[in-house]
């Protein structure tokens, strides 16, 4: 699958359909507006992993992302393919390197990891402290939901580099 | 709660096997709905909304709605459009609460379900490539054709893909707004847009129905009872106005923030004396010897609504007061120095053409009363799908004021017969038909044709009329032109009787009381002008004689003319602008007669 389809599958799919509704199910749950009696020790379990899941595919996204999206790939489609081997790969070397700077691409990969390292640093928590602790569960939800947040919208700033992207 | 939603969504709709689906709980949970859709997944749910904001039914939108490993999963328009129409008005279940709003997904992923795909989520497919494309999302394709078939259903896209990608398309379609799944926000924009646009019952009941004309009408009745800007309210008589005046005053606001603020009611007609600017503003204390201070209408409405009922009725002279206080926002009790700033809105209601002759309503005053809009309410005709519930109403409110009556079940030849006629009269004369069969039935349990008297009751309208119903304008007049009409018309009121088991059914009302009997009283007596009226060679049409036709109406025959002639003023002064004929000349003759006598006001004989 290509690397914009896999984003959006985890971001559609994964992120807003599902890690999303289950953490505002938590919320409703902790303040007595839903009743689901294992659902709090449900979510340290299945829903945590899943966000887990989440990371670790986020970081493959991530680690392939320069290659990806850059303008470069151009030179592997018609028309720009037909250029002999040694033009292609100075062009393609440059107009790479361009991109990179004008698209500070290094700065957006750093602060996708560091949400990445934010979320999981969440995850790690809620399942080394008690659970039955529902005032820290309670603050551990407001937090993962925080870096989740930060974390979608890393993904969608990467995704909206030119030259497939719309830049924002 | 009254709230009913369908969400069109491949995947919070899909429905799966063993109760796997705890996405569609978690979405439940975030939005506070019950789901009540019925499939498997909802019955294998654990959780319990406590307090749910709405009751929803959840549809994917594609078929087959449970799909395994195997099979493969297409998109149905016309599948979703009957789901549509199983809740919709006019094809509904009679039991069933028509949906108040769609929400509707964007992204329908079709194809072959996998071993893969279903790990991923159970009963999903692969997808195909033009299933993520905006430019050919289904849920675009299901906008037009839903928005084509229910134009007036509201509905609004629930959806976790980029708003921008489709803002025009799903606009251009008929869809009402966005709502992105993801944001938090989610259910306070949700009950920001059902109120706004969904469909809904008024949920104190007191406007009964589910009829699509009646949520309409209260759809519009709540977008302008946002703002304090006056209102019209118009509508054939009998059609419950001054309810939907009440609702407006109650939900004030989203969330219903007129609670504990002032709703005033008055007929208007009662203004029409030269007490009105006391009525109106109040009187200071100690004006004139003996007279006690009193708060007027318009301040007891401060910070409220002042309702003026039959608004036509009210006189040129109260019409220009009125005026004043709207352009100025300022009162003056009577004998006051000081003037005091008011914020009242006020809130009329009329069934006759307000526009039609300036010289007895003024344009200005009319266009300052519909500031804020003119709100419609439907005809009983128009809403014949109310008639079951405001029937099974009626019947156990009369069962509730006649102590020791029998419960009335409505037979169904008998609902038949309430839903063929047409009632000009509308939901007034539905009521006084089923108070009537009920007290002159106490002790039947099933109420058949036969204790119905429709057409007895619709005094003196001819079958012609029947058939094109009530003209919107032209008054409250019926004519008894038949013996039988006349003799239903006595067995009627005859019939009628006024129970005092609740007196806040009275409240606010004695105004229309006093307004209804002035005017049956007035008829009587322009029956008994024609029945006395002296016939000669000269003046084969007669000449009215004010002292026997009003002798022959009180059946007091050593009345004196001259107190015939008070009695007459008294009865008919506050009417004055409204009279013609007999008893515009009854009423000169006797004002020249009496010209001082008894004062117009106080109009009870």
């Amino acid at each position: 699958m290509q690397w914009s389809g896999r984003r959006a599958e985890l971001s559609h799919d994964l992120l807003k359909n599902r890690i999303f509704p289950g953490i505002f199910k938590l919320g409703k749950v902790l303040h007595g507006e839903v009743e689901d009696s294992n659902f709090v020790t449900h979510f340290a379990v299945i829903n945590i992993e899943e966000i887990e899941r989440l990371c670790i595919e986020l970081e493959l996204l991530s680690n392939g992302a320069e290659y990806a999206l850059s303008p470069s790939r151009y030179f592997e489609i018609p028309p720009l393919s037909g250029l002999d081997k040694e033009s292609k790969d100075r062009f393609a070397q440059a107009i790479h390197a361009n991109w990179v700077g004008q698209a500070k691409l290094q700065v957006r990969l750093c602060r996708l990891n560091e949400s990445l390292s934010g979320v999981r640093a969440i995850t790690s928590m809620w399942r080394d402290e008690a659970k039955s602790d529902l005032l820290q569960v309670t603050i551990n939800a407001a937090l993962l939901l925080q870096e989740l947040r930060r974390l979608s919208s890393e993904v969608s700033d990467l995704a909206s580099l030119p030259p497939y992207g719309r830049a924002k | 709660m009254n709230c009913r939603i369908l969400v069109i969504d491949d995947f919070f709709g899909r429905d799966v096997s063993g109760g796997e689906n705890s996405d569609r709980d978690n979405l439940c949970a975030h939005f506070l709905w019950k789901d009540t859709t019925g499939d498997q997944t909802s019955k294998f749910s654990r959780q319990k909304v406590l307090r749910p904001a709405a009751e929803v039914v959840f549809n994917r939108g594609q078929t087959p709605a449970l799909a395994p490993i195997g099979s493969v999963v297409e998109n149905d328009v016309d599948g979703t459009l009957a789901v549509i129409r199983k809740g919709w008005h006019g094809t509904a279940d009679k039991n069933a609460v028509p949906w108040a709003m769609v929400l509707l997904d964007l992204c329908f992923y079709t194809g072959l379900v996998s071993d893969l795909s279903n790990g991923r989520a159970a009963g999903m497919p692969d997808g195909r490539l033009a299933d993520d494309d905006p430019r050919s999302y289904f849920g675009l394709t299901l906008l037009e054709a839903i928005n084509g078939e229910f134009p007036e259903l509201p509905v609004f896209i629930l959806s976790s893909k980029p708003r921008e990608d489709v803002s025009l398309e799903f606009s251009r379609r008929g869809a009402l707004g966005f709502i992105a799944r993801d944001d938090q926000r989610g259910p306070d924009l949700l009950k920001a847009a059902i109120w706004q646009h969904g469909l809904l019952p008024d949920p104190a009941q007191e406007i009964v129905g589910n009829s699509l004309s009646l949520l309409l009408a209260l759809r519009e009745a709540r977008r302008a009872a946002s703002h304090r800007a006056n209102l019209l309210i118009r509508g054939e008589r009998g059609s419950g106005k001054e309810l939907l005046a009440s609702y407006v005053h109650r939900v004030g606001s989203e969330g219903g923030t007129s609670t504990g603020k002032p709703f005033v009611e008055v007929n208007s007609a009662v203004l029409g004396t030269d007490l009105s600017a006391s009525e109106l503003f109040g009187i200071e204390a100690k004006t004139a010897s003996g007279v006690d201070g009193k708060i007027g209408l318009v301040e007891a409405a401060d910070g409220g609504d002042l309702f003026l009922d039959e608004i036509a009725d009210m006189p040129l002279s109260t019409q220009a007061t009125l005026l004043r206080v709207m352009q100025d926002r300022q009162i003056t009790r009577v004998g006051a120095r000081k003037s005091k700033t008011v914020n009242v809105r006020f809130l009329s209601a009329t069934n006759v053409d307000l526009e039609g002759d300036p010289r007895k309503f003024r344009p200005d005053l009319l266009d300052r009363l519909r500031l804020g809009g003119t709100l419609w309410l439907p005809a009983l005709r128009h809403r014949k799908a109310d008639i079951r519930l405001l029937a099974e109403k009626f019947v156990r409110d009369a069962e509730t004021e006649r102590p020791g009556t029998l419960r009335h079940e409505i037979t169904p030849d008998a609902m038949d017969r309430l839903l063929e006629y047409d009632w000009p009269g509308n939901i007034r004369e539905l009521r006084t038909c089923l108070f009537d069969a009920v007290n002159r039935h106490p002790d039947v349990e099933h109420l058949v044709p036969g204790h119905l008297r429709i057409a007895e009751v619709a005094v003196g309208v001819e079958p012609a009329d029947l058939a094109k119903g009530p003209q919107p304008t032209g008054g409250n007049l019926q004519r008894i032109d038949t013996y039988k009409d006349l003799t239903s018309f006595l067995e009627l009121q005859e019939s009628m009787c006024f129970v005092q088991s609740d007196i806040t059914l009275w409240s606010g009302r004695l105004g229309n009381l006093q307004h209804a009997h002035n005017r049956l009283l007035a008829r009587y007596l322009e029956a008994a002008l024609v029945a006395t009226k002296r016939r000669s060679p000269a003046c084969p049409e007669g000449r009215i004689q004010i002292h026997p036709a009003v002798k022959l109406v009180t059946g007091d025959s050593s009345l004196t003319a001259s107190k015939a002639a008070d009695l007459l003023k008294r009865l008919l002064g506050p009417l004055e602008a409204e009279l013609d004929g007999d008893l515009q000349e009854a009423l000169i003759i006797a004002m020249r007669l009496r010209p001082r006598g008894a004062k117009l006001s106080n109009a009870t004989s």
